[in-house]
């Protein structure tokens, strides 16, 4: 069973002459443990297609299956019930609450999951740690660098143990070794913690660190491209055990 | 002007917030206009009688202070001074008459004649008192010089109420029973209190009625042409010392003048309150709105616009919504003054006997709203756009676009400190203006203080939230103490509503209450005989000792005590009332609520040389028990030393002084009684004794009977139609306070929406949100309330305080059932301000929220 699963997904904005087909009978799938990058001209339907696949918006055609469960069989709730579990999102700007440190912004996932707040926020500086911006636990967003907010942003990403990671570009505001940090990061949250991810950007360095590359182009899957990573001996520890 | 249509596209780019702010202008200026401009009808009402008197070609009056008569002969000796040319002596005096015994077509009840006895001899026109003060004669004839005798001239509606023309017989109650006089003219209507009918007599008529031989109340003189009105006024003071006025009738201690200047007071007060609110939210709005664009300020800021450009693009921005908010707010405002006149018009007439006038604006007015619904709404926006014009190009490079606090600046503390002790002191300065403004700036403190104190509220209330709502409540808590400020302004619409709410509630529960808790304490008599009406004034009619004498001797009285009054000046020349009681039945049967000293009192005062004085008595002129008091009688200096300090019902607003009946007579000649209280036996038939006592009082004109049961509900009437009033306008203006509040609440969620989006897509539900939202809004309801809850009670404290300014002395007594309503109505309130932006919180579109700009 694949972690994503689409089928046709097609999303078009807009009607009449003013109409956009933003996403046109999308067919993918990721495997699990597997780093998706996707890359593609500004306007080709990237982030479209990462908003249907994390059920923030709905398709108008085809479907989406997360680790085999029919997106479009859920309820608004239970959609969001599926979210908070399964899938880590990573934005390129606003990934945090301005008005919550680090630490509650890590742990929000697991506290609007009805996890006591404590006991949350234990797991959270957990995440923190293994991201090494524990020592910024109780800055506020606009107290950290672009990098530090990102490494955040992963660690409440991560911090429900979920099957996916979405990312749009998620590097798109850091410099470039900043970048590579993070995609280095990226890359050990597949290797270490056996996540997937789908991660959209337009920097091939970033892409680099993917095991599969998809191109994209007027709303299409145009090419596909498998890079042979030099995959280092790393025990994988697995949290669902 | 090429900030204009920036601002212009803004505004229309965020419509709903627009028309949220639009409207907190409109609802201010509204109330300010709608009230403003019913006033001039109000105190037409009130004045009508009393402006009567005062004719433009006088140049001078004399009278005493409490309208009390004096010597005709009075009269040449002001001739007598150098410059006067001419002088005429009058008499104005009111006369109660018994409930239902007259009344105007139109089913007003004529509760008093006022008696205008005219010197017919006088000849200089500038005293138009022959043509009845300039009235419109309809039939018959005006007074004329040789007569004497008893002839009258009435008005239209008291002629057609009768049912008599010219020619024919109207009686009226005189000091000696019933009298008849001859109508020989009938005038047209008088200004607007029709159950105040003006009856003209030769002068001489009204002192036979009124048993005032060779006493008149008033003198009125004029200058000859180039006199020095200077010295005639200084050879006046020495003639005329202690206890007389030169100056046209003020009306004495006018019930209604009181009146007048309470509602004076309490429409300023409303106007003032709404414009702050309506200023509170419209700052808030702002500082939002400005917060929110940083990043678009600080693009233009980079592409090139000075600081002066952004801060007039804002300030257009408040003035287009100033200008739209006022001009629709002066029309809603006209509106709502004929909307009130038509509702309160009938409790009006029924109160007062006399109709409203027409709603009038006054140039005046149209000013002071102009500049108010400008001004304030500028003012509050001055500050964001100050803040909008600081912001730097750099701010458009940063991510996060939510206001960042610093934190809270010591200079904050300070200044809300001052303004606090300012606030208090303006408060409790005793002089009107003063208050006012206190009130403002002590309201100011709080919104300013507020932030420093709501992180200790929140998590005080915090694990009750936790409890109610779980962790949607732990996440609301959160939001509000990461973010005092914006919570400070979000409470301070409801704080503010709240505290006029309690305020205002608390002030009339003590005026009704109060009110009511006296009339207990001073008239539990199954029977009151009473002179005219219950309010007795000087000019009451009273019985002699013999009606008391008859009373008693019937058969199913048990007990009775009587009461007898005359106004006279203190020590200080100020009118005082002087109310004789007979101490031992009076201690029976009605009583005082003692402030100082008790009952025993009532013994001492039977010494001959102790009196009891009442509240109003006792601040007004700051004596308390053991002090002596002066009064001046008939022939010479009293003093009295001071037994107690107590109130009763009819006379609180009143400096009044109790003594025993045997003074009252020997010092101030007064035997006559103006109130009997009278208890039945137990198990007597109340119908028969009802008979006997109607029979009795056959023969004293103006005397009426009220039982127990009727006074109170009497009474109570008057108390409720007074609160509909007031709470058509309390409602009103917790109306802009809810407003406020969902203005407040909606522009945070609308700041919010990205977060709000976010939230959402890491795996809040809707109805998480919708409860984050609903949470946050309780709890910042509860701040409101706690702050309104303070501010209101010393508000009430205070504006209880004030009544006593416009005579009406009352105890505070605390709004416990106001405060329990007021809780709830805040708690109701914060939900209801909530539900909106809850909704429209837990609907947006994750993707479209996330791309909110
Ligand atoms: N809400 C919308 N309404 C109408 N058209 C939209 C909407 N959102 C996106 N589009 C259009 O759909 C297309 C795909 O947009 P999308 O945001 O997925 O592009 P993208 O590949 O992420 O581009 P970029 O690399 O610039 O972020 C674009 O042509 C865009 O204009
Ligand atoms: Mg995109």
């Amino acid at each position: 069973m694949y972690v994503v699963e689409t089928e046709n997904l097609t999303r078009i904005y807009g009607s009449g002459a003013a109409q956009v087909t933003a996403l046109d009978h999308v067919s993918l799938h990721v495997d699990t443990g597997e780093f998706v990058a996707v890359m593609g001209p500004s306007g080709c339907g990237k982030s479209t297609l990462l908003h249907l696949i994390g059920g923030l918006d709905r398709p108008d055609e085809g479907m989406v299956r997360i680790d085999g469960q029919d997106l479009s069989a859920l309820n608004d709730d239970s959609l969001t019930d599926l979210r908070r579990e399964r899938i880590g999102f990573i934005f390129q700007f606003f990934n945090l609450i301005p008005t919550l440190d680090a630490l509650d912004n890590t742990a929000l996932p697991l506290v609007l999951g009805g996890m006591k707040p404590a006991e949350a926020q234990s797991r959270a500086a957990d995440w923190l740690e293994k991201l090494e911006v524990a020592d910024r636990k109780s800055h506020r967003p606009d107290e950290l660098s672009g990098g530090q907010r990102q490494r955040v942003a992963i660690a409440r990403a991560l911090v429900t143990e979920p099957s996916l990671i979405l990312a749009d570009e998620p590097t798109g505001n850091l410099d470039s070794s900043a970048a590579g940090d993070f995609a280095t990061l990226l890359r050990e949250t597949v290797d270490r913690w056996g996540r997937s991810i789908l991660l959209v950007t337009h920097d091939p360095r970033i892409s680099s660190y993917a095991d599969r590359i998809l191109q994209m182009k007027d709303g299409r899957i145009t090419e596909e491209t498998r890079n042979n990573i030099d995959r280092k001996a790393v025990v994988v520890e697995d949290h669902h055990a | 002007m090429r900030e204009l249509p920036l601002a212009i596209s803004y505004l229309k780019g965020r419509p709903i917030r627009s028309i949220m702010t639009i409207l907190s202008i409109v609802i201010g200026v509204m109330i300010m206009f709608g009230l403003n401009g019913m006033a001039p009808a109000f105190q037409d009402l009130f004045r009508s009688n009393m402006e009567s008197v005062a004719l433009s070609n006088v140049d001078l009056y004399v009278t005493r202070t409490d309208g009390s008569f004096f010597r005709q002969e009075y009269v040449q000796d002001v001739s007598a001074v150098q410059g006067v040319e001419s002088t005429t002596a009058m008499i104005v005096q009111s006369v109660s008459l018994p409930p239902e015994h007259y009344q105007t077509p139109d089913g007003i009840d004529v509760s008093t004649i006022q008696v205008y006895g005219i010197d017919t001899s006088v000849t200089d026109e500038a005293f138009n008192v022959m043509t009845a003060g300039g009235r419109r004669l309809l039939t018959g004839r005006l007074l004329q010089p040789g007569d004497t005798g008893l002839v009258v001239l009435i008005s239209e509606v008291f002629a057609e109420g009768l049912g008599i023309g010219v020619g024919e017989v109207v009686k009226l109650p005189g000091a000696g029973g019933w009298v008849p006089f001859e109508v020989v003219g009938i005038l047209d209507d008088p200004g607007l209190l029709l159950g105040n009918q003006q009856v003209f007599m030769p002068i001489e008529a009204a002192q036979d009625l009124l048993n005032k031989p060779n006493r008149v109340n008033i003198i009125m003189g004029r200058y000859a042409e180039g006199s020095d009105a200077q010295a005639i006024e200084l050879a006046m003071r020495s003639m005329f010392s202690r206890g007389y006025e030169l100056s046209p009738l003020e009306g004495g201690a006018d019930v209604w003048s009181a009146l007048l200047e309470f509602m004076n007071v309490i429409f300023t007060m409303f106007g003032l309150l709404a414009l702050a609110l309506a200023g509170l939210i419209m700052f808030n709005t702002f500082r939002t709105s400005v917060v929110e664009r940083r990043r678009d300020i600080g693009m233009l800021r980079a592409v090139g616009a000075k600081r002066r450009v952004v801060m007039r693009t804002i300030l257009y921005e408040g003035l287009i919504l100033a200008v739209l908010g006022t001009v629709l707010g002066m029309l809603l405002g006209v509106a709502f003054a004929y909307g009130a006149r038509a509702g309160l018009g009938s409790i009006f007439e029924t109160l007062m006997g006399g109709t409203i006038g027409k709603p009038r604006f006054e140039a005046l007015t149209f000013a002071v709203t102009i500049a108010f619904g400008l001004g304030v709404p500028l003012v509050s926006v001055l500050l964001p756009a100050r803040g909008a014009s600081q912001v730097t190009p750099l701010e458009a490079m940063r991510p996060t676009t939510v206001d960042q606090e610093k934190a809270v600046r010591r200079s904050r503390l300070i200044i809300g400190l001052i303004s606090l002790v300012l606030g208090v002191a303006g408060l409790i300065s005793g002089i009107f203006q003063l208050m006012a403004l206190g009130m403002l700036i002590f309201l100011l403190a709080l919104g300013l203080l507020g932030p420093l104190v709501i992180s200790p509220i929140t998590s005080f209330f915090n694990r009750a939230l936790y409890l109610l709502f779980g962790q949607e409540g732990g996440l609301a808590a959160g939001n509000i103490a990461r973010q005092p400020r914006r919570a400070a302004i979000t409470t301070t619409s409801l704080m503010v509503g709240l505290a006029i709410l309690i305020g205002l509630g608390g002030m009339l529960g003590s005026v009704y209450g109060g009110a009511l808790r006296f009339l207990d304490a001073s008239l539990r008599s199954d029977y009151i005989l009473m002179a005219g009406g219950l309010v007795v004034t000087n000019d009451t009619v009273g019985a002699d000792p013999d009606l008391a004498e008859t009373v008693r001797r019937m058969p199913g009285v048990e007990d009775l005590t009587t009461m007898r009054q005359v106004d006279v000046l203190n020590e200080d020349g100020i009118g005082v009332r002087l109310i004789g009681i007979d101490p031992p039945s009076y201690g029976r049967i009605a009583g005082l609520s003692f402030i100082e000293g008790d009952k025993s009192a009532f013994e001492r005062l039977q010494g001959g040389n102790e009196v009891i004085v009442n509240g109003r008595y006792a601040s007004q002129f700051g004596v308390s028990v053991g002090d002596t008091i002066t009064l001046e009688g008939d022939h010479r200096l009293i003093d009295m030393k001071v037994a107690a300090v107590g109130l009763d019902y009819l006379n609180m607003k009143l400096p009044t002084v109790y003594m025993d009946q045997a003074v009252l007579s020997r010092e101030f000649g007064v035997h006559n009684d103006v109130l009997i209280l009278v208890n039945a036996e137990p198990g007597v038939d109340r119908e028969d004794l009802e008979e006997d006592l109607l029979a009795a009082i056959e023969t004293y004109p103006g005397f009426g009977i009220i039982s127990r049961e009727q006074l109170y509900a009497s009474q109570k009437q008057v108390a409720r139609s007074g609160t509909i009033g007031m709470n058509i306008i309390l409602a009103l203006l917790a109306a802009p306070a809810l407003l406020g509040l969902a203005n407040a609440l909606g522009i945070n969620v609308i700041e919010r929406t990205r977060e709000i989006g976010m939230l959402r897509a890491v795996g809040a539900k809707r109805r998480q949100v919708r409860r984050m939202i609903v949470a946050e809004s309780l709890l910042l309801s509860l701040v409101g309330i706690a702050f309104g809850i303070t501010s209101g009670l010393l508000l009430s404290v205070v504006m209880t305080g004030i009544l006593e300014f416009a005579g009406l002395h009352i105890p505070y007594s605390f709004p416990g059932v106001g405060l329990l309503t007021s809780i709830a109505a805040g708690l109701l309130c914060g939900v209801l301000a909530a539900l909106i932006p809850a909704r429209r919180a837990s609907d947006l579109e994750i993707v479209s929220a996330l791309a909110y700009e």
